[in-house]
């Protein structure tokens, strides 16, 4: 009997210690050199290969793809949809798309129907927005959007969400920039904040400007999307760096098998916040500690 | 967002307006999606334009919103500030509207509260260095609001900031989208019409233009009985154009634009009391006056924790009422031209996490040039300089420190140091406590210190003081600010104790040669207080009373006190006269309240109550206590993106009833305005 169990316990082992299945070489195909996509692959590559996988540089569309490394690699991993779009074209590897909005990927994905892809998208889950409304400003329960074109499609999901945290959505639909004032105006008057969505219509330099100058009239903070934002002057910001979407990545390759499959399309599960402590006292907003509030929404995901 | 740490923001140059990350331009086309999620933006929450709590503000601030100038029921910007406790103003008619506050009238333009709309102060050389309420030139619909500051401030906006400031923030263009027209038409002859639009100027640009033209028949005289002809009504027309542009360069860059136009013409002149018949040396005619100017500035925000703001202002004003007069020919009382062109440059930062500073300096020079006021002195030029520096300091969460000061050099007046502090006490979340000190000065006009007016060819109408002193002012005031967040409700109460050295007042003569002068001739010691309460017990219903007590004790200054016992002049034989002009020149009590209802069904309905009691606008004229109410009624329609408005105001539903001065008549007056968002 002391056989078998020393034996299982032998398989545990190398189990625990030597995941057979996890060395991958994965091809990186950055959409352009430097900024975010340079800290994803730095972060890629400080992660993965102490997780035993190889991780090469395949290229950007700008100084052209290295197809013999895409086509060799396991996974293909294409940073931004320029470089998704130039990876489809020219090869059918199971290719993981990251640091790329959701729409985005869904489009190209509809014009690459047998494509085998997947991503790990900036767009952080309905979810996680209106909890970071709720842990920061607790007496909220109206949330102003506005969507544009691109992200008309959000709305049911932040209904939803909405529905679930025992917040109202606020919404408002644009179609051309010259919606905004009229539209923001609506939102700001009858909602407690506003959540800025990554849409090009919604969010470019000028609209982003009109919505935190109406934000401060009429006292109404802007929960954003980036780091960016914040600076810019929102109240606070929930979102994924290049770091965490790496970790997500490496998470998921150290526990795939081979062959690979893929992953569901999904947000990373880290993320970060950011406060603009000025913009707070500005609006007279009492807002607690950094740390405790991300511990706060944390615990809340895992639950 | 890290604390910002001292080195961070001392640079020694400004840095090039250009940030690329993940090459992507701020002010570019509008990027795909992914890209949004790291791309820069503009720094809209720069240091200098985020709100200033209101439980940190060194002086009690009465902030007007657009809905509330809407439910006032205003059709000019002065009616706004009877909502606002301790200011005075009278319903326009021949007399050019004043507002003041806490009095000190006496002047035709109010020249000890500043008015500054964005940034520009509004106060003209032309106009004996004070605000000329008729060349108002913003429409109302552009105000984004108001903020009145209710006590000395001039470390932070100058020698005219001597017992308050108006600062009027217009519409960003940023806001401002399609056409709007809008008409209104009512009796005593209100006609209005004004078309409003804005628009991108190419990617990172706005802009908004406004055209007004505000007309009506003013106000009947009213002489008992009525001598034939001697009812004589005023007539008002104003026009006003206003342009802003704006354009973000890059992250840090922020360029604005602005230039526009106000003219007025109104009835001028007196009629003989017994005959009716015009005065020959003030006969019925027209008063043409105008404003036009122009402003660039500049704001770098290096970061959120500071910016530099560099401003350029011009302006010119002119004012035309001339006539024949019998012995001197073609005169032009109080008329000529005004300019100035102003720079100022501030930096505002904050050295550490709890402080905040702003400090800069300004360099103006005015000129006055009037054939009539300064015979044949041709064009007076003025210049002055300033060094101003203020900070606010929250050593911890309950206390929160001001100070300010300022160096004012004047090539007319001379120079003038004034400080300035605060001490405000957070007892909570909810309530604020705060004792103020200030010291101020406020210099004299050119014409005060320069006039040369003939009354004949051989005689003196008015002639400049040059000894004049500026006007000293010692404030001390207890503040309370509850803010009631769960109830919606706020509460501002304002005790105040200003003592005014050398007032002066006009048209003295201080021998018994021909010649009017400005003597500083009283010390003026105000108290009183203030208080201002609001409440939003439900959405749609929105409550604002205020109330204001005050008293003004005149003593003779050492120079009135020499004029009163000196032969020959006009003064001694009226000292009491003078006495009364200083001590009544602001109500004992006045009150207002507001009440903002929605209704359902697209309806609003607004109603304004005033009760003021008497007061005197000059030497020889009184109003006596009136109460005024006024209301509104809008109904809002939609239809797709279209917007429009049908709105009735009533201004003095109790009725007739006096303001400036008893021989002018205030009556209901009532109108329709239809407007249009296209």
């Amino acid at each position: 009997m002391i056989r078998p169990l020393r034996l299982l316990a032998l398989f545990l082992l190398s189990a625990l210690w030597a995941p057979a299945t996890s060395a991958h070489e994965i091809a990186v195909v950055l959409s352009q050199q430097g900024g975010a996509y340079q800290a994803f692959t730095e972060a890629l590559r400080t992660l993965g290969e102490r997780g035993g996988h190889r991780i090469v540089h395949a290229g950007t569309p700008g100084e052209g793809l290295d197809q013999q490394l895409i086509n060799r690699a396991a996974l293909v991993v294409a940073a931004g949809s320029p470089a998704l779009e130039a990876v489809l074209q020219g090869s059918r590897r199971p290719t993981v798309a990251v640091m790329i909005a959701r729409n985005q990927f869904e489009t190209i994905r509809q014009r690459n129907p047998e494509a085998t892809v997947s991503a790990i998208v900036l767009d952080q889950p309905a979810e996680r927005q209106l909890a970071l409304v709720r842990t920061v400003l607790p007496d909220a329960t109206r949330v102003g959007v506005l969507f544009g074109p691109a992200t008309a499609t959000l709305e049911s999901a932040l209904e939803g969400a909405a529905a679930n945290t025992g917040v109202r959505l606020v919404g408002q639909r644009l179609t051309t920039a010259n919606d905004l004032p009229q539209a923001l105006e609506r939102v700001l008057r009858s909602a407690d904040v506003l959540i800025a969505l990554p849409d090009p219509l919604v969010s470019s330099p000028t609209a982003a400007r009109a919505i935190l100058l109406g934000s401060y009239r009429y006292q109404r903070p802007v929960f954003a999307y980036s780091q960016a934002y914040v600076d810019a002057g929102a109240l606070a910001a929930v979102f994924s760096t290049p770091a965490d979407i790496a970790a997500e990545l490496v998470a998921w390759l150290d526990g795939s098998t081979t062959p690979l499959r893929l992953p569901a399309v999904r947000a990373p599960r880290s993320f970060d916040i950011a406060i603009n402590r000025q913009v707070a006292r500005a609006l007279n907003l009492d807002i607690g500690d950094e740390t405790a509030l991300l511990d706060a929404l944390r615990a809340g995901e895992r639950q | 967002m890290p604390p910002p740490t001292p080195c961070r923001h001392i640079r020694p140059a400004l840095p090039p307006a250009v940030a690329a990350l993940v090459g992507i331009t701020v002010a570019g086309p509008a990027p795909a999606s992914d890209d949004l999620f790291f791309s820069e933006l503009p720094i809209v929450a720069s240091v200098s334009r985020l709100p200033q709590r209101l439980a940190d503000a060194p002086s009690a601030v009465t902030v007007i919103d657009r809905a509330t100038i809407r439910a006032s029921g205003a059709r000019a910007l002065s009616d706004v500030f009877r909502l606002v406790p301790g200011f005075q103003t009278f319903a326009g008619s021949d007399k050019p509207v004043a507002v003041h506050y806490h009095g000190i009238t006496d002047q035709d333009y109010a020249a000890r509260t500043q008015v500054l709309i964005d940034g520009r102060s509004l106060h003209s050389p032309l106009f004996s260095s004070g605000m000329n309420w008729e060349l108002v030139p913003v429409a109302l619909e552009d105000i984004e609001r108001i903020e009145v500051v209710r006590g000395s401030n001039t470390t932070a906006y100058g020698t005219n900031a001597f017992l308050g400031v108006i600062n009027i923030v217009t519409r960003e263009p940023a806001l401002v989208r399609g056409l709007s027209l809008a008409a209104s038409n009512g009796n005593q002859g209100v006609r209005d019409h004004t078309l409003r639009t804005g628009g991108a100027l190419g990617e990172a640009g706005n802009f908004r233009l406004t055209l007004q033209e505000r007309r009506d028949d003013g106000l009947d005289h009213r002489l008992d009985p009525h001598p034939v002809g001697a009812n004589w009504r005023t007539s008002n027309r104003t026009r006003t154009l206003d342009v802003r542009s704006d354009f973000q360069l890059g992250q840090h860059d922020y360029l604005e634009f602005s230039f526009g136009r106000a003219e007025s013409r109104q009835l001028t002149g007196r009629v003989i009391r017994a005959s009716g018949a015009p005065e020959a040396d003030n006969p019925l005619r027209n008063l043409d006056q105008a404003s036009t100017w122009l402003q660039a500035r500049w704001l770098h925000s290096y970061a959120d924790f500071a910016d530099f703001a560099l401003r350029y202002t011009y302006s010119a004003d002119t004012l035309d009422n001339s006539f024949v007069h019998p012995t001197l020919g073609k005169t032009n009382p109080y008329g000529g031209r005004g300019t100035r062109h102003e720079i100022e440059a501030l930096h505002t930062f904050l050295p550490s996490a709890n402080t905040r500073l702003a400090w800069g300096a300004s360099w103006r020079r005015d000129t006055y040039d009037s054939s009539t006021m300064l015979y044949g002195m041709g064009k007076v030029t003025r210049n002055i300089g300033r060094v101003f520096a203020n900070g606010d300091w929250r050593p911890t969460h309950w206390l929160t420190l001001n100070a300010g000061l300022s160096e004012e050099y004047d090539s007319i007046a001379g120079s003038h140091f004034a400080p300035r502090a605060s001490i405000n006490l957070h007892i909570d979340q909810e309530n604020t406590l705060r004792l103020g000190y200030a010291r101020a000065w406020r210099t004299p006009s050119t014409l005060d210190y320069k006039a040369y007016q003939r009354a004949t060819p051989a005689t003196m109408e008015w002639v400049g003081n040059p000894d004049l002193p500026a006007e000293r002012l010692k404030s001390v005031e207890v503040g309370y600010l509850g803010d009631w967040r769960a109830w919606r409700m706020s509460l501002d109460v304002r005790h105040f104790r200003e003592q005014v050295f050398d007032r002066q007042i006009m048209r003295i003569r201080p021998s018994a040669v021909p010649g009017y002068t400005v003597q500083n001739v009283h010390d003026l010691e105000l108290r009183g207080y203030e208080f201002q309460w609001k409440w939003q017990p439900f959405d749609g219903t929105r409550l604002q009373f205020n109330h204001a007590s005050i008293r003004i004790d005149a003593m003779l200054s050492p120079v009135g006190q020499w004029l009163a016992v000196a032969p020959g002049n006009n003064f001694s034989g009226r000292v009491a006269q003078y006495n009364e002009l200083s001590e009544n020149s602001a109500p004992r009590r006045s009150s207002s309240l507001l009440w903002m209802q929605a209704l359902p069904g697209g309806f609003d309905f607004s109603v304004a109550y005033y009760r003021v009691r008497e007061i005197k606008w000059t030497r020889n004229t009184d109003a006596e206590p009136y109460n005024r109410t006024d209301a509104r009624v809008a109904y809002t329609f939609r239809n797709g993106a279209r917007r429009g408005e049908l709105a009735y105001t009533m201004q003095s539903i109790d009725g007739r009833h006096a303001e400036e001065r008893m021989e002018r008549i205030v009556e209901r007056r009532h109108w329709v305005t239809l407007s249009l968002d296209l």
